[in-house]
């Protein structure tokens, strides 16, 4: 794909908000996310001129912030005090207090990853293998687990929702 | 039954709701043009003069004879007012820096001055993560880097998922009035150009401990003035540029993840 600098700060604009949310999808952590999303928008910026089919833009750019994000994340080991966080329900951001969050945060962060791809990004299982470097079979099992957790907290925040609106009603 | 599609619809949804920071385009052209590879577990501070996000400088150091490199440290002191080692630490200093993770009375028994733990944090902090390091100690006078008293880190977590920490070391009688900024090594570029981000930071003293907050990460002046006002701490003022002796030594923080 040729680009020049102007298309090339348009993309950068336009895919920036993409990067950071599955950055921060998969690490929970806001600085961390940025970094990941900066390192990823510096990978598409070098490495755009080198890919052949433009249609393939969205998967190839969340493939790049999924890898940054990943190589960050396991540099990161979460300490007591941050578990101690989480006990205390401490959040800031309204999206942080859906049951979802907490489920999508509370799985590895493999099966945190695989999950953006497939449900977010729209990668199958051999894309998803192929993107991250994980074998096919262990992407199908770790996407079957966190549709595990992801369909109990769902549910649970759907029956909410609803108890919400009956309240609502009855008013 | 949940099905699948509702579970898509739930984390777009949800993705959808965080807000993303304003596009930093300048950074990414940055990390574009520096090629630099993520190793945030390899980022030592340069205290004496190192600290937060204001000034990103790449400049050309090694890789060039004795006359270039001068030439060169002439050129990126006039642009910092300071000058960065002309060598970086030997492996078996770099690694003798790392730091580990200790519980408070590990640290206290790793220095040998009273440790004074930080107070008046902000509401949202969580921790402290503590370690302790040896820090790199750099000669202008020899060109060598020599192993030199351990610093207490604390890394506090907040509520937004930001990090900041507090350093605290012995406060020597010889010391030199503080710099004012703190230059973060962030590796080497493509062409070996190595890249330093000035920080502001902040330092007062207890007793025979000096300690050092750094503005903007995950903490902002505002608050470091609560923290230092809770410890009872005073002020010490800082030097920019710092005095150029020939005897100058420049202290090196090795800063890693607490685990």
């Amino acid at each position: 794909m040729k680009i020049d600098r102007e298309e090339l700060d348009r993309l950068l604009i336009q895919t920036w908000p993409d990067a950071y949310r599955i950055a921060f999808g998969i690490l929970h952590d806001r600085g961390l996310a940025e970094d990941a999303a900066q390192e990823a928008c510096a990978l598409v910026a070098r490495k755009i001129a080198a890919l052949k089919d433009a249609s393939a833009f969205r998967a190839w750019l969340y493939r790049i912030v999924v890898n940054c994000a990943i190589s960050l994340g396991r540099r990161r080991h979460p300490t007591d005090a941050l578990d101690a966080a989480g006990e205390r329900g401490i959040t800031t951001d309204p999206a942080e207090r859906l049951d979802l969050y907490n489920a999508l945060a509370a799985l590895p962060l493999r099966q945190r990853a695989a999950v953006l791809l497939h449900y977010y990004a729209g990668l199958n299982s051999a894309e998803i293998a192929d993107a991250c470097g994980f074998p096919p079979g262990s992407v199908r099992f770790q996407l079957m687990l966190a549709r595990r957790a992801l369909r109990k907290a769902l549910a649970t925040e759907i029956r909410a929702e609803s108890y919400a609106k009956e309240a609502t009603h009855d008013h | 039954m949940i099905t699948d599609a509702q579970i898509r619809d739930g984390i777009t949804s949800m993705l959808q709701r965080f807000e993303a920071p304003a596009v930093p385009l300048d950074d990414i052209y940055r990390r574009m043009s520096a090629s630099r590879i993520m190793q945030p577990d390899r980022r030592p501070f340069v205290i004496g003069a190192a600290a937060a996000g204001a000034l990103a400088v790449a400049i050309a150091l090694p890789v060039a004879s004795p006359g270039v490199v001068q030439t060169l440290e002439a050129k990126i002191a006039a642009i910092l007012h300071w000058s960065p080692p002309t060598e970086r630490p030997s492996a078996s200093v770099y690694q003798a820096m790392k730091p580990q993770t200790v519980s408070l009375s590990e640290a206290r028994a790793r220095v040998h001055f009273t440790l004074v733990v930080p107070g008046g944090l902000p509401a949202d902090a969580i921790g402290p993560t503590i370690q302790a390091a040896p820090t790199g100690v750099f000669s202008r006078a020899t060109h060598t880097w020599s192993i030199g008293p351990s610093v207490v880190m604390f890394t506090y977590k907040r509520a937004d998922g930001r990090t900041f920490a507090l350093s605290a070391a012995w406060a020597s009688s010889q010391t030199s009035p503080p710099s004012k900024y703190t230059f973060e090594d962030r590796g080497v570029d493509k062409a070996g150009n190595p890249i330093l981000v000035k920080h502001e930071r902040f330092v007062w003293r207890n007793g025979d401990q000096v300690m050092t907050a750094i503005a903007g990460h995950g903490i902002t002046p505002a608050e470091i003035a609560a923290i230092q006002s809770a410890m009872h701490g005073m002020p010490m003022p800082t030097v920019w540029p710092p005095r150029h002796g020939a005897d100058e030594t420049i202290t090196m923080i090795r800063v890693m993840p607490p685990r």
